[in-house]
Formats: structure tokens, sequence, C-alpha cells
């Protein structure tokens, strides 16, 4: 599978949020198998360190959560996104662009460009 | 706000003990079950895919703390667990504990006491708005706090640094209250005295310039809260009543607010009146004297103005006044001081006491710091196997010390808790003495935040310094040492530990305050053995001026007369006189003495300055002044004789260099007067002064209205005081008596200082000793019982008893000897700045020394008695079998 690489905190939180969005109400082992499948398994996630993530999304009304049967008829917590939860994703997608473009325009740069 | 919201959350789940637990197992065995079914789908054994989903879901308990951490607070929950454990190792052992606490509640509760006291007087401006700005003008010797009107007036006009400066004096008033006569302290101010404090009235208006604009002007007066409250039973009609002061009827026009107890903190005033009617109030005019510097000069500083730029700013309105009004003013200076304590003259005493008290209350503090450092560093010694396995199962260093650290505030808040009650009890007492003298003196010491607040900073201030001693210990511990040596068998170091060195400085402490105590004791011993050039003992002092009942310069004589034998007739009574003033009383006048003979009665010809009394014919036998030399006034030295005076030691030696001086004159205001007698020397203004000259005029030849009545008895006071008083009122009901007491107790406010530096060093002194010995004790125990098995060895080879002695308390007994020493010299060092406090504080007192050094020895023997023992009585064969 080669280096896997450490997912950071917030950036996972967002990534759930983002897979919720996309997919509707989830459960736990479903969200961390889409994260693993979207991102290529470069970034597999050690599944357990989801579960805090979870609940501090939770806590702070970003997403909600109900007992459900999935459709292989077993019982599991589905989450999914509250308003809230949609504004948090747009704001931290906002922000995660913006970073982004700037990282971007810093390694296009060539010496000449700045003379 | 959503962090807030989940702060809340972690709260709620802290308290309500409510466990994500069961929530987080069902996830994750419906996680792994998910991940199962996928893995046997792909092939596996049920084996192999129940154990890769494990691996891949990763370890349980890494993640239930994950999930902890955002659930709860850890750190607070880690905290909470500190403390419960903390509480559960400190009842196991409560001797410990309690003399842990005991000494920390002693030691907090002297320095929040003494700052209590240092906030109330030194550090807490005047309670008016912006009252940091308020200064008193005053000479530049501390004790020159007096001014005159006419360079009041100057000054206020010339000066550049005041926005106002102010004039009061205080002034004994008699108020009537539906007839009867009560006797006052009042503030007689200029008008802009309560303009410039910017204090609002509790009713009516407070004074205002107009007020003052004249002369027995307008008879207005303001009244205090307590006298309207305790005099007038909170008369919401106050305000226009009229009431007489010194039986002239003044208006009421206000009340001053609750708080405001004039501008002196010792000297509350009950009723303020207009400067200007002083001779109305004192029936003497001084207004235009320039030379009569008998008032306080009070003023709010400019925005911006630093004291030192108004000391430069006065230097030159001082300069100019000595030029211009050379007589009077030649030695004119002045400067600024914080007002409240009669400018520098009792600021600069009170702040150098009470800094060398907080100073020494630190030192304890220290002191009872390195003891507990001491003692818990000893017990995590002893602990070393514990710490060692909790090392081993992977505890961290920081974990540990963060534990070591909580039992150490625990114990220090405990005793921070003890000490603010303790320090709260204590204060209000001070707050309501008052102290027995002819002065209003009250202390307001009430305990502020400020005050709980340094409780509450010390005691974890000492927790985290006495807690963190023995942290170099536990980062020094090798899990591995620490479980395979039993701690006895450890080897100690040859050198000097750190512990030896605390224990040191505590023993050098310790000694300092026992050799400052004993030298103020033996000062105040001295005090009390001294001359005073007369015999306080068995009279009765009773003050009273009968202006204040309406008699005028043409009767006042009379009056005395018929008072002085009413007083006489008293079955008791052995003797009375008359006298202006009592020596060591507050009341002193001076005058300038000038060469015989001299035609130049300049201020710079005066030869000195000398203490005056106006005395009649009774008053050295009543008061015991012992005659050196001629003979005492009779009742022949009246108005009609030639004037006459009597002088003591001290004016005779230093202006004829003799005293054989009976029958030379002294001039006087142009006359010329003859010394009929010369009297032993005395004390005057205080206890420590050095020998200052007297004159004493008969009271017939220099009429007074304003005096004390002395009485000497021949039975207890208690029976005749009433008497005295019978017999006045006899006379004339309506007559003010300010005071009556004995000379003994209206001396208090002189050995005040002395009595208050030994209690403050008595006090702090056997604090000190007490950690001393409690110290020195546990080192002791501890090295003996450290060193019992090696003690038993050498026993069992044959050691004697000194040698076990040697060998276990020789480095105890060497401590005590160095921090003796140095404790001594510094001691000694220091009695000079004791010397300024309590009259006779010698150093070079041989008593002392003995005392000092026969104590600390005292303390090493009962300290060390208990391990000296234990040692002396090992049973080698029995601490053999033992291991």
């Amino acid at each position: 599978m080669g280096a896997k690489r450490d997912v950071q905190q917030g950036t996972l939180a967002l990534m759930v949020l983002k897979t919720i969005d996309i997919l509707g109400p989830l459960h736990g082992y479903a969200i961390a198998r889409r994260i693993e499948q979207i991102s290529d398994d470069l970034l597999s996630v050690n599944q357990g360190t989801l579960y805090p993530v979870l609940l501090r999304l939770e806590q702070e009304g970003a997403i909600a959560s109900d007992w459900a049967t999935s459709e292989n008829n077993r019982r599991a917590r589905f989450y999914r996104l509250t308003r809230s939860g949609r504004k948090l994703l747009e704001t931290e997608k906002r922000d995660w662009e913006q970073t982004a473009a700037i990282i971007a325009r810093f390694f296009e740069v060539r010496a000449e460009d700045l003379a | 706000m959503s962090a807030l919201k989940r702060l809340f959350r972690k709260f709620t789940n802290l308290t309500l003990r409510r466990r994500g637990d069961d929530r987080l197992r069902e996830e994750i065995e419906s996680h792994l079950a998910f991940q199962i079914d996928e893995n046997i789908q792909a092939g596996m054994s049920r084996e192999e895919a129940y154990r890769q989903a494990h691996i891949k879901l990763g370890s349980a308990g890494s993640i239930r703390e994950g999930y902890h951490a955002e659930e709860g607070l850890p750190f607070l929950e880690n905290f909470l667990f500190d403390i419960r454990f903390a509480l559960r190792v400190l009842r196991k052992s409560p001797a410990l504990t309690a003399i842990s606490v005991l000494t920390l509640t002693l030691a907090i509760g002297a320095n929040v006491v003494v700052f209590g006291v240092l906030s109330a007087l030194v550090l807490h401006p005047l309670p008016v708005p912006e009252g940091e700005r308020i200064y008193q003008v005053q000479g530049k010797p501390a004790d020159a706090i007096g001014e005159s009107y006419p360079n009041y007036l100057d000054i206020r006009d010339r000066n550049s640094s005041f926005s106002s400066l102010a004039i009061f004096r205080l002034a004994r008033i008699g108020i009537g209250v539906n007839g009867m006569a009560q006797p006052v302290w009042g503030y007689e101010v200029s008008g802009n005295y309560f303009p410039l404090l910017m204090i609002k009235p509790q009713l009516g208006r407070l004074l205002l310039p107009s007020d003052d604009a004249k002369e027995n002007g307008s008879q207005v007066a303001v009244l205090s809260y307590a006298c309207w409250k305790v005099r007038f039973g909170s008369d919401p009609a106050i305000v226009g009543r009229t009431i007489s002061a010194n039986k002239h009827p003044y208006t009421v026009v206000g009340v001053a607010p609750e708080g405001f107890n004039g501008t002196e903190r010792f000297i509350w005033p009950e009723v303020w009146v207009p400067i200007h009617n002083e001779a109305q109030i004192e029936g003497y005019r001084w207004l235009d004297q320039r030379g009569d510097a008998n008032s306080w000069l009070v003023g709010r500083l400019k925005p911006g103005i630093t004291p030192q730029r108004a000391d430069a700013d006065l230097d030159r309105v001082a300069n100019g006044l000595a030029r211009q009004y050379p007589d009077p003013d030649r030695n004119l200076t002045l400067k600024v001081a914080k007002a409240g304590l009669l400018g520098e003259g009792l600021g600069a005493p009170v702040r150098l006491f009470l800094s060398g008290v907080m100073f020494l209350a630190g030192l304890v503090l220290l002191a009872a710091c390195a003891n507990l450092g001491a003692l818990f560093a000893a017990r995590s010694a002893d602990r070393a196997r514990e710490l060692g396995i909790r090392l081993a199962i992977g505890s961290s260093r920081m974990r540990i010390l963060r534990q070591l650290v909580t039992e150490a505030i625990v114990v220090a808040a405990a005793g921070g808790l003890a000490a603010a009650v303790m320090s709260k009890l204590l204060l209000n007492g001070l707050t309501h003495m008052s102290i027995s003298t002819e002065l209003p003196v009250q202390f307001l010491v009430e305990p502020g935040p400020a005050v709980y607040a340094l409780a509450g900073s010390l005691a974890l201030l000492t927790g985290l310094l006495f807690g963190m001693i023995p942290a170099r210990q536990v980062w020094r511990t090798d899990p591995n040492q620490a479980l395979k040596l039993s701690s006895a068998s450890r080897i100690l170091p040859r050198r000097f530990t750190f512990r030896d060195i605390l224990l040191a400085v505590q023993i050098a402490i310790c000694c300092l305050l026992v050799t400052s105590s004993f030298i103020a004791l033996r000062g105040l011993q001295r005090t009390f053995g001294m001359t005073l050039g007369f015999q306080p003992d068995g009279v009765v002092l009773t003050t009273m001026d009968v202006h204040l009942a309406g008699y005028s310069e043409n009767t006042e004589t009379s009056i005395q007369k018929k008072l002085l034998t009413a007083v006489q007739a008293i079955p008791g009574v052995r003797d009375a006189a008359w006298s202006n003033t009592t020596p060591l009383s507050i009341n002193q006048s001076f005058t300038s003495v000038w060469a015989p003979g001299t035609p130049d009665f300049s201020a710079s010809s005066v030869k000195f300055s000398t203490h005056f009394y106006k005395v009649s014919p009774g008053y050295f036998r009543v008061a015991g002044t012992r005659l050196l030399a001629g003979r005492f006034f009779t009742d022949a030295d009246d108005a009609r004789a030639p004037h006459v005076a009597i002088i003591n030691r001290t004016f005779s030696q230093r202006l004829f260099g003799t005293t054989n001086v009976v029958g030379q004159h002294l001039p006087r205001q142009g006359e010329e007067q003859e010394i009929v007698g010369v009297v032993e020397d005395g004390k005057y203004s205080t206890l420590a002064e050095d020998p200052a000259p007297a004159i004493f005029w008969p009271i017939l030849q220099n009429p007074d209205s304003d005096t004390v009545l002395l009485t000497r008895l021949d039975r207890p006071a208690s029976e005749v005081l009433p008497l005295i008083r019978d017999a006045i009122a006899g006379v004339d009901g309506s007559l003010p008596v300010f005071t009556l007491q004995t000379w003994p107790d209206s001396l208090a406010l002189v050995t005040l200082p002395s009595r208050a530096a030994t209690v403050a060093l008595g006090v702090l002194g056997a604090l000190a000793t007490i950690l001393a010995i409690s110290g020195i004790f546990g080192t002791a125990t501890y090295t003996v019982a450290r060193r019992l098995r090696e003690v038993g060895i050498r026993v069992a080879l044959g050691a004697h008893q000194i040698q076990v002695l040697r060998a276990t308390l020789g480095r105890v007994a060497i401590l005590l000897g160095i921090g003796s020493l140095a404790g001594l010299f510094l001691g000694l060092a220091a009695s000079h700045l004791l010397a300024s406090i309590v009259y006779g504080a010698l150093a070079s007192d041989p008593q002392v020394i003995i005392a000092a050094v026969t104590t600390m020895m005292l303390i090493g023997l009962l300290s060390a008695a208990l391990p000296a023992r234990r040692a002396l009585a090992v049973h080698p064969a029995q601490l053999l079998k033992d291991e």
C-alpha cells in the first residue's frame, strides 16, 4: 500500500462532513470506507480515530445521529448533516480552497517572475 | 459559540458522570461486524477476518482515550483525581498533615495580618475620589508638620503644583447637645477643604469657601456621620438645627459621608468648622501669626505632577518666604508627604516599622516553606519505591510531579483558608480596639479583597514552592535503582545536601527573630525601668478647658482655684495641681531661648528651643519631680510678683554650663525672669529622645484655660475617679471634662510603638522557633531512621554512645551552629533599625546574646532529644533480625 499519511484532525472532520454531504446519512464504518476509497487508499485511516471526531462534530451540532437498520439488516448509528453542519462545511471548504490556491501559487512561482 | 456549547456539554458530562462507554462499545461492535462481513466476503477465514478487523480499527484503549478526551475535560478530571489521591495520601499520615497545615496557617496568617495593616494604613490612599493625589505639605524634618496661617496663604498662592491646598487644625470643641456640653474633637478647616476632597455629603451640604470668608463670619458646622448617628440619633432634620460649639450657636449645614473620617487616619474628627472662627472656638487669635506653626496643610496635586516636581516647586516657595520673612521663616523648608499619618511625622516610622515586620513575616513564611519542603522531600524519599513502581509501569515523571505538587497545594490551600479566617478575626479585633488615650485614635484595618487575594496567592505560591523541592528527587529517580534497593540501605551523600542548606537557612531566620525579640524585649524592659523625671504611678489626670464653659481670661484663674480646692477636699487625694499640659502627652509646646543679656531677639540668635510648661505651685510635688537646687513655686509667685522660672538640668547645662544658676536672669519677651530652681531631667516628647531642655513657669503668671488637673492619690484610682468627676460637676456642671484617667494609662500611646514592636517580634519569633524545632526534629528523626542499620552495626562492633550520636546527629548540630551564628550576627546588625522604634534597643547587650544562644541551644536539645534517644536505644540483634 506504500507510505500512508497521518490524517490531520481538522482534515478528517472536513472529509467526514463532505462524505455525508454527498452520500446522505451513513454509519461509521461506511464513512471510514468511503474516505479510504475517495483518497485511493492513500490515506488509510486508523479507523478507530474516526469515532472521537464523529463525537466532536455531533457535540458541535454539525451532525446528528440515530440508530437505524442498514441495507444488510445490521443495526448501526447513522450520521446525517445538520443545517449548521452544512454551513460549517461551506466555510471550511472556502477556507481550504483559499489555502490551497495560495500554496499552489507559491509552487508555481519561478525566480524570473519575481524579478 | 459552538465551542462554548461544547464546553458546557463537557461540563455536564463531567458532573453527571455520563459516560459514553456504552455508546462507544456499540459503535465499535457494529463497526467490527461490518468489517468482518466484508473480510469474509473477500475470502478470509472467520478468525482471520476477525483479527484483521481489529488491527484495522486500532487499539481499543487508545480509541477510548481519544473518545473520552472529546467527551469530558481530561485535564480537570486528572486534577480532581489528583486531589482525591492527595487527600487519601494525606489522610494516611494525619500527624504530618496536621503539622503542615498548622505551620502554613500560622505563617500565611502572619503575613496576611501584617499585609492587612500595611495595606490599610500605607498602601491605600485616603477614601476620597482620586485619593492618591492628596498630599500633605510639611517641613523637611519628618516631624516638622505644622505650618502657620500666613505661610499657608503664601504657599497656597505661590505654588504651581497643587490644584488646591487647604489648611486644617485639630481643635477640642464642646458640643452642646440638649443643654449638655460634650467634648469632641473637630477640625477647623479652610473653605476649600471639602471642595478639594471632592466628597459628597450624606445630608445637606459641606463647608464652602464662602463659609470661611471672614473672621467669625458664618457660624456653621458639618458633623461626621458617626457624630450624627451617635450624638443626634441619626436625626433626619439635623440640617438647619442649631447646636452650641463652645457656647456659641452654630448651624448644622450638613453631615459628612459615612466612610469619611477626616484626612488623618488615626485622628477622627466629629465636627468641622470654618478656620476663620478660630478665635471663637479656641479663644485665641493666631491667623495673623506667621511664627505660629500649628496647623496642617493638605492639598490635591494637579494631574501629572509628581511628588518630586512638587518638592522642587515647594523649595522655590520656601526660599522665597525665607528671604521675605527671615525672622520666623529663616529655616523654613517645604516638601510633600503622603497625607493621613501626620505627614512624615507618623508616616515615616509607621512605614518603616510595617515594612520591617512585613519583611520578617515573609522570612517566617520562607522558613515554613523550607521546613515543609524538607518534610515533603523526606517523605518522597521514603516513597521512592512507590514512585519507582509508578515510573516502571509507564507513568510519566511529569504526571508524578503533578501529583506531588497537588498534594502540596492541597495542604497549602487548607492552610490558606484557615489563615484567611484567622486574619479576618484578628483584623476585626484591631479595628474595634480603641487605644485609651487623650486623642480619638482609631485604626481602620478591615480586610478587603486584596487581603484575601493575598492569602490565596500566598497559599498557592507556598504550595508550589515546597511542592517543587522534592521535584529534583522525582527527576532523578531511576526506577531500577528504586526497586532494587530498599530505601534504608541507600548511601547518604557526604556533602551537604539541598535539604541541609534549607534547614540552616531556617535556623538562621529563627535565630534572627529570636535575637530581635530579645533586643526589643530588653528595650521595653528599660522603658519601664527608666527615669521619666516624674512618677506617673498613683496620679490621675483630668483634662479640661474652662474656656469651653464660657469662662473668660478674667475668670479662669478663680474657677481653676475653686476646682483645685474641691478636688483636694476629696478623701484619698493627697495633693493636686494644675499644669497646661503634661510631659509625654501629645500636646507639647516649645519656646525659643536667648542668652541672658542679649539685645538681639532675632531668629538667628536663638540658643535653642525648649519645652515649656505652665504649672501651679504644687505641680512638682504631685508629679514627683525632684528639685536639684533652689525652690519650687509658691502661691506668692502670682501676677503681681516678679516673673520667675524653674529650669531642668539640661537647660541649665546648655545655657550656663552649670546647674548652679539659682538667681540668674533670663530674658523673655522683653522682660526678665529670675531662675528660682533647677529640677531633674525628664522625658518630654518621646521615650527614645535624648535629654531635652525644659522650662516651667507659674500658671498664675501665665494663665491658660486649657489645662490638666493632676491628682496624686492614696487610694486606688478606680475608687476616686467618680469622686473627682462629681467634685468638678459640683463646681460647674457645664464644664466638659475631656479625659479622666490615670497617668500610666494616658502614657499608653507613648509606649505603643515599643509594645507593638515587641509583640510583633515576639509572635514572629515564637513562630520561627516552632518552625525551627519541627524542622530540626524532622531532619534528625529522618537521619536517624535512615542510618538505623548502620548504627546497629556500629553498636554491635562496640561503638560508644557518643560515637553513635556523632554519627547520627553530628550534621544537625553543625547546621544548628552555623545557622544560629549567622542569625545572631544578622539580628545584632538589624538592631539599629529597631532602635528607631524601640527605646533602648542595644546590640551590645551581653544579656541579649546569652539569651539568644541559650534559646537556640534549648531549641536544639528539645528537637533532637527524641531522635537521639531512638539512636541510643538501638538494639543490634533486633535490628539485624528485622532486615
